[in-house]
């Protein structure tokens, strides 16, 4: 009686232990829903404050946000600036300076300034109420080997059902036929793929990595070639000054100076480029700035007339400049009165960790890397070649896009396929697997990849792999950890080697299996992508 | 992340079994002080094991409406249950 008191005592408390001790990974996804369950502070239009819940907020609304609070939904800054910390949902350390037009995102935290934002989404809408149902969703998915254990539980239920019968004609003895009942139970193989699984999920949570489905498990740790888009994924995706020619020797302070102060006066993408050439208190003061029809910037600077634009411009102003640099990109030039000053040459630049982080790919075995891009075959051959990529189709359209990725799984390979995910949506999905980069507030990103990066970040792509691949041997050993002692537990039962009360001895070393294995795939929680290596 | 119902289970079979612990404890106490009256003991041993018999039984039940690999744990505990609630009887 005794023993048929305390082996389901014994059974149930291992259950216990065992989902406390996946709370443990589950904890870390739980504390995105915390990020979510907020209240706010809502402006009325007689100025005066309202503390509301989160859930009571409509689109419109304007909230206060203060240092130290947490932004409870997605909005723009209609006043003021501050500092946010978006960790949590990006995994980037460093705070984001926002200001008035900025688009601001629900679980980001104020650090320090006065803010007030207009909501534009709120609940499930906003991107952190996005990443929740992904990771929830991710969660209930279920890796490759359990899939394939459920396939045979059946069979494995009246496969011990036989052994234990024999085992009971063989021997004549009960407590024997018991041990190898209860030392069969696939409890530790049960949770060997989904232990690891939540821990992954959680991982890469924090590394601003979502995940959906498993297609993170089965395919990101084999894949073997990277298709990249070009603009916004490899680039900027905005125009930098690639090179200064000024007219004179020494001028390229002044040149650069004037352009910023004549491009700070209009909002043309070239201008832009050009105003951010200096810091603001370096840049010449202009007066009477205005835009030339199109063709570039004039307005006076100490007394003279000064412009940037391109070169036509300057035959309009009646100014000879030099010829015009061969460039594949956007030329400007800089005068002063009747003075040509020289020209700046402007290109979308490659990200600054773009080329570390290809090379990261290629250690990690993605050797073959191709660039594809709708933009002209030159540009993508400098970018390609600034980053050390061979393969290079240019001028594609989005249909085109997709067939080079599918000619290239029809060559045997697994590639990786990255994108902004707006106009990339058809070749993400060809790839075996579609990341999409900079998912904050871009709905298409979320829809079409199989895993989202929230920030544009390019190493994020090695840690991904990194943490697949540790997952998957993980995985891999929990079901070696499994098999192997249920295997031995059975032969011991069934030889009678655990004793009179074999069925006990069998349900506690049965426990042990399987927190093992819960232990071993907690050593998933610790992965840091700064300090772990392949 | 458990639902509020997985919560309210798990915690139910967390206090049965505790619950059972305690009896199994008072049985074993029982016959250790009046072994005379073993009788009594193996009474509460017996109320013990069906105290816990019931949520493993549950469990087995719903593992047969809703088959799964975590169930074939439940009906293998349920089988050496049944078998071991009949040796114990006889």
């Amino acid at each position: 009686m005794l023993t048929a008191a305390l082996l389901p005592i014994v059974m149930i408390l291992g259950h216990v232990l065992e989902e406390r001790s996946l709370l443990g990974s589950r904890e870390a996804i739980r504390a995105l829903t915390r990020l979510a369950e907020t209240s706010a502070r809502r402006k009325d239009s007689d100025g005066t404050i309202t503390e509301i819940r989160t859930q009571d907020l409509v689109i419109g609304d304007t909230i206060v946000i203060r240092a130290g609070d947490r932004l409870p939904v997605d909005g723009i800054v209609s006043r003021g600036a501050a500092s946010l910390d978006m960790a949590s949902l990006t995994g980037e350390s460093v705070p984001v300076e926002v200001g008035a037009g900025d688009n601001v995102l629900a679980g980001s935290i104020d650090v320090d300034g006065h803010l007030d934002v207009v909501v534009t989404r709120v609940g499930g809408d906003t991107t952190l109420g996005k990443i929740i149902a992904l990771v929830r969703s991710a969660e209930r998915a279920k890796p490759p080997p359990t899939r394939l254990l459920e396939r045979y539980a059946t069979q494995y239920l009246a496969l011990v059902l036989m052994i234990s019968a024999g085992t009971w004609l063989a021997t004549g003895r009960t407590d024997t036929m018991l041990a190898v009942l209860v030392a069969s139970c696939p409890c530790a193989l049960v949770i060997a793929a989904p232990s690891a699984a939540i821990a992954a999920i959680a991982v890469a949570a924090r590394h601003g990595i979502l995940i959906k489905g498993t297609a993170f498990l089965e395919s990101l740790a084999d894949v073997d070639s990277a298709v990249f888009d070009k603009t916004g994924t490899l680039t900027l995706g905005e125009l930098t000054i690639a090179r200064i020619v000024p007219a004179e020797p020494d001028g390229e302070a002044e040149l650069t100076a004037l352009a910023a102060g004549l491009g700070s006066a209009s909002t043309h993408p070239v201008s832009r480029a050009a105003a951010r050439a200096c810091p603001e208190e370096a840049r010449q003061v202009i007066e009477n700035a205005r835009e030339a029809g199109g063709f570039g910037v004039t307005g006076i600077c100490n007394g003279q007339s000064v412009a940037l634009g391109r070169p036509d411009l300057f035959a309009r102003l009646g100014i000879e400049p030099p010829p015009v640099p061969v460039h594949e990109g956007p030329v400007v030039g800089v005068s002063m009165g009747s003075r040509f000053l020289g020209w700046l040459l402007f290109a979308d630049s490659p990200r600054p960790e773009a080329a570390a982080a290809l090379e990261e790919l290629r250690a990690l075995g993605l050797s073959r890397q191709i660039l594809l891009t709708g933009d002209r075959l030159l540009v993508a051959k400098r970018i390609a070649a600034l980053l050390k990529i061979d393969d290079v189709c240019a001028e594609a359209l989005p249909e085109q896009k997709m067939l080079r990725v599918q000619e290239e799984i029809a060559a045997g390979h697994l590639p990786l396929v990255v994108g902004d995910g707006i106009n990339d949506t058809l070749a993400l999905k060809a790839g075996a697997i579609g990341i999409a980069m900079g998912a904050q507030g871009t709905d298409v990103a979320l829809a079409s990849a199989d895993l989202v990066l929230m920030t544009s970040d390019l190493n994020r792509i090695g840690t991904a792999i990194r943490l697949s691949r540790r997952c998957r041997s993980t995985i891999q050993i929990n079901v070696v950890i499994g098999l192997g002692w249920t295997a031995v537990l059975v032969a011991l039962a069934a030889a009678g080697l655990l004793g009179a009360q074999g069925a006990i001895v069998a349900a506690l070393l049965h426990n042990l299996a399987t927190l093992i294995g819960i232990a071993n795939s907690g050593r998933l929680l610790r992965f840091d992508e700064l300090s772990d290596g392949d | 992340m458990l639902a509020r119902g997985e919560r309210l289970i798990l915690g139910l079979q967390l206090t049965v079994a505790m619950l059972a612990a305690g009896l199994l404890v008072i049985a074993v106490a029982w016959e250790f002080v009046f072994p005379e009256r073993a009788a009594v003991a193996q009474l509460v041993a017996g109320a013990a094991a069906i105290l816990v018999a019931i949520p493993v039984i549950a469990s087995a039940w719903h593992s047969l409406l809703h088959p799964s690999l975590h169930g074939v744990t439940d009906l293998l505990i349920a089988v050496a249950v049944v078998v071991l609630g009949r040796v114990a009887i006889c």
